[in-house]
């Protein structure tokens, strides 16, 4: 068998397998030519092979993805879901902070879990030529304990949060028009005080417990969201 | 943690209650006074507060109205004292963006202004577009605190089984901000709905302008990754 076969099934199997996690970040091609011990060219046709198949995403000057399950598109012909009329192909995720800290009092009462309970606090910004979107998600470590914070750059929030310990079921989504904080307005670049749009959606299991939350805010009059219904 | 303390009033309390001074606050957290003020003002920012300078600091719950059903929003507020303005019908030619929607044979079309208002208040300005060829002398029937959806039902035996809805926001023009009586570049919603009975038959297509202050949306989608569980299940 040809070297780059063998790279190609010994990677497709680790994917197959779950030992490399669904949206999650593999070895550079770099790396991979000194794990192997083999050169740039193997490499390349090995991987060109894994995203014909649909199992690995190349994201210029990040790296190499495990494909998630659901792409944007998917989500979007989801009836009942309230999301943005026109979604970018092309947009950067951009990790502004992540925390593991306790849940206190507040989202104790949210999650209905004890106040010292830990919950991973993550704030992230989605920016295309077209928008940014400043995002935070909630998610009890309990629930997640494999969490990892890369698979937020290529895989869509509703796979992120199914891929804990729980399967959603239902979400719940609000959705509201306010004014921009200072801090809202820096990162948006607009006048504070501008309208803005805030989505807080909530995913629950069939327990109807909720088990994630997820925020996102962006220019509202640069926005328009659509719903289907029957 | 300042925010979140006080977000949790916010949830258990209700509408138009006061909130503790800042500097009660800022006691029982043990911390700064402007480190309260910070807070407040950005849930202020959210339109969960209301700071008024006599009454203080006050809760102000956004009507939460679930949009996610073919019911008009007059059924979803009912009971709470709304009235309806029937401000005009007439015909108007068919602006170009609706040309795909109501077909290109059609010349004119209806157009049927109303005004919401809720205890007396202003809070929706509505322009529906409806065929008058399919729903003959729709422009005669008066609306006055009516559901369009209960005179389709009733008059014309027409009921809406699908539809989408765009929603986006602008800041209230000249005319808009007259009829829902807001200042000049008010942030509003802007609900477009279309609406399709059977066999993609479009019913009417409604552009409401809402208060922000006011109001929250949300939806419910249930069982959203139903179709993978079947799915997976199949492969076993």
């Amino acid at each position: 068998m040809t070297l780059f076969k063998t790279l190609y099934l010994d990677l497709a199997s680790k994917i197959d397998n779950g030992e490399y996690q669904k949206g999650g970040v593999l070895p550079s091609e770099g790396e991979l030519q000194k794990i192997y011990q083999v050169s740039r060219t193997t490499v390349r046709k090995a991987v060109d092979l894994l995203v014909a198949d649909k199992k690995i995403i190349r994201r210029k000057g990040i790296g190499l993805f495990v494909a998630p399950s659901m792409s944007n598109q998917t989500i979007f012909d989801m009836a009942g879901i309230i999301k943005q009329t026109d979604i970018n192909k092309e947009y950067k995720i951009f990790i502004r902070d992540i925390f593991l800290r306790k849940a206190n009092p507040f989202f104790a009462d949210v999650f209905d879990i004890n106040d010292d309970e830990l919950l991973y606090a993550v704030s992230f910004m989605n920016q295309s030529k077209t928008s940014t979107l400043l995002e935070k998600l909630w998610l009890p470590l309990d629930y997640f304990p494999d969490f990892d914070i890369n698979t937020l750059k290529v895989t869509p929030i509703l796979e992120v949060v199914n891929s804990g310990k729980l399967d959603v079921q239902d979400l719940y989504q609000d959705f509201q028009l306010i004014e921009a904080s200072e801090e809202e307005a820096k990162l948006l670049d607009i006048a504070i005080g501008s309208p803005l749009f805030k989505i807080t959606n909530m995913f629950s299991d069939s327990d109807k417990q909720i088990i994630a939350i997820e925020v996102k805010i962006q220019d509202a009059l640069k926005v328009k969201y659509t719903i289907d219904f029957n | 943690m300042v925010e979140e303390y006080i977000r949790l009033l916010i949830k258990n309390g209700e509408d138009g209650q006061g909130l503790p001074s800042q500097r009660d606050i800022a006691e029982k957290l043990e911390v700064s006074r402007t480190t309260v003020k910070s807070a407040l003002l950005h849930l202020q920012n959210e339109g969960q507060i209301t700071s008024q300078s006599r009454r203080g600091i006050q809760i102000n719950k956004k009507k939460d109205v679930n949009l996610l059903s073919m019911s008009s929003l007059s059924d979803e507020l009912a009971g709470e004292n709304i009235t309806i303005e029937h401000m005009d019908s007439r015909l108007v030619s068919v602006p170009k963006n609706l040309r795909d929607f109501f077909g290109d044979s059609l010349k004119n079309i209806a157009e049927i202004k109303r005004i919401r208002y809720r205890n007396g208040v202003p809070f929706s300005y509505e322009i529906t577009n409806i065929d008058e060829n399919k729903f003959s002398d729709i422009t005669q029937v008066n609306l006055t605190n009516k559901s369009l959806y209960r005179v389709l039902k009733e008059s014309y035996n027409t009921v809406p089984v699908y539809g989408f809805e765009n929603i986006s926001a602008t800041l209230a023009t000249d005319e808009i901000r007259m009829h829902l009586d807001v200042a000049e570049k008010t942030p509003l919603y802007i609900v477009e709905s279309f609406n399709f009975a059977k066999s993609d038959q479009p019913v009417e297509h409604t552009v409401q302008y809402l208060s922000g202050e006011n109001f929250k949306y949300h939806f419910m989608a249930k069982d959203i990754l139903g179709y993978q569980k079947e799915a997976n299940d199949d492969i076993v």
